[in-house]
């Protein structure tokens, strides 16, 4: 029986049908025309057309439901063919799908599984997933894309084999030069580690090959970016100057940055220093002053000497924009008591540590105290066996000091090396993260399949972003009103970029892999990724041996209705000419 | 409607439509003009512009049936003016009316193809044609004369350095010949080098020849210190020549009309003329002679030289006299003959007596050697360090441990009191773990120290003589006669039992002695008021006390040195206790205390401190710009640029072009430091450069630069940056939570 689809307009349809139909067929009647019958037939047929186009008439049909095998890479022949035994599924592979999901009702998946982006079309359907074995080689990668020129290049993961094969995994640098390598030679999973040095800033290449006793298995590209390190707008301000500061001073100004510094002459008197920045007031801490400010170094009895107002708004800067700041210690501050320090400290025997900063160990004084390593208050270096540089969280930015007392010594002994490492590891942790961010939704970019991109913008309209010359079309992310999304589908092996416009051009630079590689990262992840969506099962069900049937309602094609009404309206038109 | 107003209907219609398509044909015409200079968008809004007011010009609508009419009486002479009547009612009409309307009817249908609606069609075609042609004209005739305005693409004039893509005949080097004559005082023969790398001694002069199959225009040689020098053509022979004083390295560049080919480099390394080497054997740098012993000193010389030694002697100073007396006499001192001038390697002796050189007790000689070698035109000199050699004046004292110690030289320092009683102690220490010669030996050796200390506190006693001791100064003790001959010994031994021996008690024996000597010398006034220092009775230092007590203090250290040399220290350790209090007493005596007076300034007050008038004390300002100069920043960025080049293989734009030569120059600055690296990284940089080889060829040439470029750059160190993240509402309550967390007291 022919069955209407139930719509809202159902009513309306069939009244202003018959209307017109009424219509018409007065018209007919007052015309009196010869074929009065034949056009009314006619008339009919057009209004019943015009109907039918609009309501789309359906046929009942009972169709009989199957399950889908979707085969993806690595699937278990065995499976498929105990699968296959049970019923006659339908065998599809993932990669050249052609047939419609939803005239299915189960799915077995074989294989590697879906990959992640396609997850899905998988999405409120039942699947059971069987997966493959997991591949052996590299399965795990962990390491930062982007890097500051100068730090090193360190790779993380994890190396999986079935058996106790004596491999070696060898990180090679932009040349090819051997870098670091690791030997791995037990089954199972083995975590690795490898480092190499970054020689200059822009675009670098690095390599990461496998290779046994006699031939290379695997090589994998790397691809990291090293930026140019930040110069930074730096604050001194002592009670009367040291050593100590000006040490510090003359590293700070030899590598770039802009330092400003204010020695107490006496009150109110002050002796104001400027290197690589223009001259201006800065007796007081204000707004103005703080906002281009990253990093303030002080001395504990100026530090103490704020007034409030400064250190509120020396606070809320440090909360708000992230500013940095470093306590120059002295006795006084270890049991100073002042709230304004987030620090409490211990009494310790020794006065001296010895620190690794590069091969050759240094041996440093320190005051007799240690830092009490409560919640929020963290190690910057690890140079040590025990904290000697520590800060503590103050909203985005951080309040740091240390325990050591005459650092400038180690430059005076010829160890500038060690000393510019020191304080430039300290100088890199205390600073802030910039909320100028484009991000990846993942480490990993491969030709031809969809990437999406995160950015973030607290104003109301986003700022620009630009694939290959095009803006990309920005989505706002509901529950998080700064963060906006974009999606491109990189087509071309090797580097590529995004800008993004706000008050000057920035290009975020990204890798686009070839589809062959890293192949057994992926197919680790994509496995776990499929397991997570869908569960993994061995034993196949007892479902799959039912065969469903549905009664399903197939339309008529409208062809035919139009096909009705131009006959009868050819007829209706033709008829008076002859 | 009646036929004739049918008709005059159709000739209406016909007549406007005729003016549209005159009003498009006009629209069109301006749109084809603009659409030949701006395109289609423009064209198109031209066309609907042109249209709107052309039809407000022309108005194509505005059409009555009274023009028509009009029209037809013009053109149809047959109806005679009538035909309005066609329009007319014919209820209306009267009967001659409507015959007349009948007629013109009639007369219009039967002629109404005369009828032509006025169409300027010269007029459309002409604009048409016009406009036509305008159009084609932009399309096929240029606007600007090519021949006149030059259109020199890159490319056309300037040809590749490398021309061998271009099946250019260029000749074939038939030899390279590189003649090399080092300078005549090495007496080095000349020689031809192998190869085009040249490894000479600095100063040597280099001949290069180059033979080529046939002549070209020209051969220049270019050094790494920017230097050309053209070589002169003697047919397809080119030759040149340069000395050459420091390493670097060279390359031809062959020039024939406006191609130019450059040769690899090559390197050139230098080895520099070194200054002579000496050494002086057989003489210790101190060297003293007692004067009745041979003043004799043998020398040694070894010396060394690259290539030949011009001149060894001894420079001497002898110096006599002392004080503001002192002479010196400069002499030069010559090795024994026998050797050969321009020798390489020389051992020379000589004989220095000292007697010959007229030296006397209390003189010394001070010489060193040095020789030249025959560097030329600039002549190397070395020395060696100077030597000591003396002749000891005996006649003054001196602290000489000389004896049975056999120490020869004067001790580094000198043991104080205090310095002896803690050696002493020591020894006493070590007594049973050591042996007991060398016990004997140390305590000797102590012995010896506290007679030197006790010399030199000696001399402020004005005692000359070292020898005597208080019991021989004093005197043996003259035999009582009653009580018969006492212990011989009792004189040289400590006891505090006896009489006043060391005058513990303040005596008065500077009245006693000048009443003695008064009694001696006769009446003599002014005795009393002499300072005499030469008597040692009489020496007027001290006041009568210290002096006793120093007195006193030297026959302490009597009583310890003998038992020191006795080899028992522990015994004498209480005399040195004592030596060591009588000299503290001593000091602490010659002091004089004298109570402060004058001005004493108050105490400062804390709370006004800091809050005085500081007009006066300005504020100081600085400000210095220093640019920050990191080494070897292009020959860096170079690194990612030639890996992209590598996986790409694109071709280079101007500035990468740019960056790379900057490259090269600080690999060249750093191959000039390192003679002998990186040559071939800068010979494949310059390649990649200037090379348009095929695809493989180029991409192993790039990838040669990069190994070379990334071994030759040194490490950076890393430096602080900031972080890029997403900061959001969610890490920003995350933080504030965690704030008050740390807030909240337990």
């Amino acid at each position: 029986m022919i069955t209407l689809p139930d719509t809202k307009y159902l009513f309306w349809i069939w009244a202003l049908g018959l209307l017109l139909f009424l219509i018409l067929v007065i018209v007919e009647f007052m015309r009196k025309s010869d074929h009065f019958y034949y056009r009314i037939i006619a008339l009919s047929g057009c209004v019943l057309s015009l109907m039918g186009i609009v309501l789309k008439p359906a046929f009942p049909e009972k169709i009989q439901r199957k399950n889908l095998i979707i085969l993806t890479d690595n699937y278990s022949q065995k499976v498929l063919d105990s699968l296959q035994r049970y019923s006659a599924s339908q065998v599809v592979r993932w990669d050249s799908l052609s047939v419609d999901l939803s005239r299915f009702d189960k799915f077995h998946l074989l294989g590697a599984g879906i990959p992640v982006y396609d997850l899905w079309q998988m999405k409120d359907k039942s699947v059971r997933y069987v997966p493959a074995e997991l591949p052996e080689g590299i399965t795990r990668i962990k390491y930062a894309s982007y890097i500051t020129a100068g730090e090193s290049v360190i790779l993380q993961g994890e190396y999986r084999q079935s058996e106790a094969n004596h491999v070696k995994l060898i990180l090679n640098g932009p040349s090819g030069k051997k870098m670091d390598s690791t030997s791995v030679s037990i089954s199972g999973t083995t975590q690795f580690l490898l480092k190499g040095p970054s020689f200059a800033t822009g675009e670098l290449l690095y390599t990461l090959e496998v290779r046994d006793t006699t031939s290379l298995l695997s090589s994998e590209t790397v691809p990291v970016v090293a930026q140019a390190p930040t110069v930074m707008n730096v604050f001194i301000i002592n009670d009367y100057p040291t050593f100590e500061t000006r040490s510090l001073k003359q590293l700070l100004v030899s590598e770039g940055h802009k330092v400003t510094v204010r020695n107490k002459v006496t009150q109110d008197r002050y002796s104001y220093e400027y290197y690589n920045t223009r001259a201006r007031q800065i007796d007081r801490l204000t707004s103005g002053l703080l906002q281009a400010v990253h990093v303030i170094i002080i001395d504990f009895d100026s530090f103490k000497g704020l007034t409030d107002s400064e250190y509120q708004e020396l606070h809320r800067q440090m909360t708000e924009a992230g500013l940095a700041l470093f306590i120059q210690p002295d006795e006084a501050m270890f049991h100073s008591g002042l709230e304004r320090l987030p620090f409490s400290f211990s009494k310790a025997d020794s006065k001296e540590t010895v620190l690794k900063v590069n091969d050759e160990p240094l041996s440093v004084p320190t005051y007799s105290y240690r830092p009490v390593m409560k919640l929020g208050v963290e190690a910057i270096t690890n140079f040590s066996t025990f904290p000697v540089f520590f800060f503590h969280h103050s909203g985005r930015g951080k309040i740091g000091s240390a325990l050591l007392t005459k650092t400038y010594q180690i430059g005076l002994q010829g160890d500038t090396i060690s000393y510019n490492r020191i304080w430039n590891t300290v100088f890199d942790r205390l600073l802030a993260d910039v909320n100028e961010a484009i991000e990846l939704d993942r480490q990993m970019v491969y030709e031809n399949e969809p990437l999406q991109v995160f950015w973030f913008s607290k104003d109301e309209k986003p700022f620009e972003v630009k694939y290959r010359q095009e803006l990309l079309p920005p989505i706002q992310t509901a529950l998080i009103p700064e963060q906006w999304s974009s999606q491109l589908w990189p087509d071309k092996k090797g580097w590529d970029e995004l800008v993004f416009i706000r008050d000057s051009l920035r290009r975020y630079s990204f890798y686009v892999h070839d589809a062959a590689d890293w192949k057994t990262v992926r197919q680790f992840e994509r496995i776990n990724a499929n397991i997570r969506a869908f569960g993994a099962f061995t034993k196949l069900s007892e479902s799959i041996k039912k065969k469903d049937e549905v009664t399903e309602q197939i339309p008529i094609e409208p062809i035919w209705f139009y096909l009705i009404f131009l006959g009868c309206a050819g007829y209706l038109w033709i008829e008076p000419k002859f | 409607m009646s036929q004739g107003k049918k008709i005059l209907h159709n000739i209406k219609t016909r007549w406007r439509f005729y003016r549209w398509v005159e009003t498009s044909i006009y629209a069109v015409c301006l749109a084809l003009i603009a659409y030949s200079f701006a395109g289609t968008v423009a064209a198109f809004i031209t066309f609907i512009m042109g249209l709107s007011m052309i039809m407000l010009l022309l108005r194509p609508w505005d059409l009555n049936m009274a023009t028509v009419v009009q029209l037809v009486n013009l053109q149809l002479k047959a109806i005679h003016y009538s035909a309005e009547c066609l329009l007319a009612n014919p209820v209306s009409l009267t009967r001659l009316g409507k015959i007349q309307q009948r007629k013109t009817a009639y007369l219009l249908a039967e002629k109404r193809r005369q009828v032509k609606v006025p169409i300027p069609v010269k007029r459309i075609a002409l604009i048409f044609c016009l406009f036509s042609m305008v159009f084609l004209g932009t399309r096929y005739v240029p606007l600007t004369n090519q021949m006149t305005s030059p259109h020199i693409t890159a490319g056309d004039l300037v040809l590749p350095a490398d021309t061998l893509a271009e099946n250019y005949n260029w000749p074939v080097v038939e030899s390279l010949i590189v003649d090399i004559t080092p300078p005549k005082y090495t007496l080095l023969s000349s020689f031809t080098q192998n190869g085009p790398g040249i490894n000479v001694v600095e100063g040597a002069y280099a001949k290069w020849e180059v033979r080529l199959s046939h002549a070209i225009d020209g051969i220049d040689l270019i050094t790494s210190a920017n230097k050309v020098y053209p070589m002169k053509a003697e047919g397809n022979v080119y030759t040149c020549g340069a000395r050459l004083f420091q390493n670097g390295f060279y390359s031809f560049r062959f020039t024939n009309g406006i191609r130019e080919y450059v040769s690899d480099l090559y390197e050139i390394k230098v080895i520099p003329d070194n200054p002579p080497e000496l050494v002086l054997r057989g003489v210790p740098i101190h060297t003293y002679f007692d004067y009745n012993q041979p003043k004799v000193i043998n020398i040694t010389c070894d010396v060394q030289d690259d290539h030949g030694i011009t001149d060894v002697y001894l420079i001497g100073t002898v110096t006599q006299g002392s004080g503001e007396s002192v002479k010196f006499r400069e002499e030069k001192l010559f090795f024994d003959a026998g050797w050969e001038k321009g020798s390489k390697r020389l051992t020379l002796s000589r004989r220095i007596d000292l007697d010959q050189l007229a030296m006397g007790p209390g003189d010394e000689l001070y010489f060193y050697a040095e020789t030249l070698d025959n560097r030329y035109p600039k002549t190397q000199k070395n020395r060696t360090e100077t030597f000591f050699v003396g002749v000891k004046d005996t006649t003054k004292v001196e602290f000489s441990l000389a004896g049975s110690l056999g120490v020869d030289v004067m001790p580094d320092y000198f043991r104080s009191q205090r310095q002896l009683i803690i050696d002493t102690e020591k020894l006493i220490k070590e007594k049973k773990t050591i042996p007991a010669q060398s016990f004997k030996s140390k305590s000797n050796e102590l012995g010896h120290d506290q007679k030197a200390l006790r010399i030199r506190y000696g001399k402020f006693m004005g005692e000359e003589f070292a020898t005597t001791s208080p019991g021989q100064e004093r005197g043996a003790p003259e035999p009582d006669p009653k009580t018969g001959p006492k212990d011989p010994l009792k004189a040289f031994m400590h006891d505090h039992d006896g009489d006043n021996e060391h005058h513990l008690v303040e005596d008065h024996d500077h009245d006693d002695h000048s009443e003695d000597k008064q009694n001696k010398e006769g009446n003599d006034p002014l005795h009393a008021y002499q300072h005499i220092h030469d008597d040692t009775e009489e020496a007027t230092f001290f006041t009568m006390s210290v002096r006793q007590k120093l007195k006193q203090a030297l026959t302490e250290m009597w009583d310890s040195e003998l038992y020191l040399r006795l080899y028992q220290p522990e015994k004498s350790l209480p005399y040195q206790y004592k030596a060591l209090r009588l000299l503290k007493e001593i000091k602490n005596h010659s002091r004089i205390y004298v109570h402060r007076i004058g001005f004493e300034p108050p105490p400062i007050k804390e709370e006004s401190r800091l809050k005085g008038d500081f007009d006066e004390v300005i504020s100081r300002t600085k400000t210095v710009y220093h640019v920050s100069t990191e080494p070897y920043t292009s020959l860096r960025n170079s690194i990612p640029l030639l890996q992209r080049l590598l996986t790409t293989n694109a071709t280079l734009d101007i500035e990468q072009k740019a960056l790379l030569e900057k490259a090269g120059d600080e690999l060249a600055g750093l191959i000039i430091q390192q003679p002998g690296q990186h040559l071939e990284t800068l010979q494949s940089l310059r390649k990649v450069l200037t090379s348009d080889s095929d695809p493989v060829s180029r991409a192993a040439l790039i990838e040669k630069a990069l190994n070379g470029v990334v071994q030759a750059v040194p490490s950076l160190l890393p430096k602080p940056s900031v972080e890029n993240t997403g900061e959001h509402i969610l890490t920003q309550l995350f933080r504030l939570n965690l704030d008050s967390i740390r807030r909240r007291k337990p």
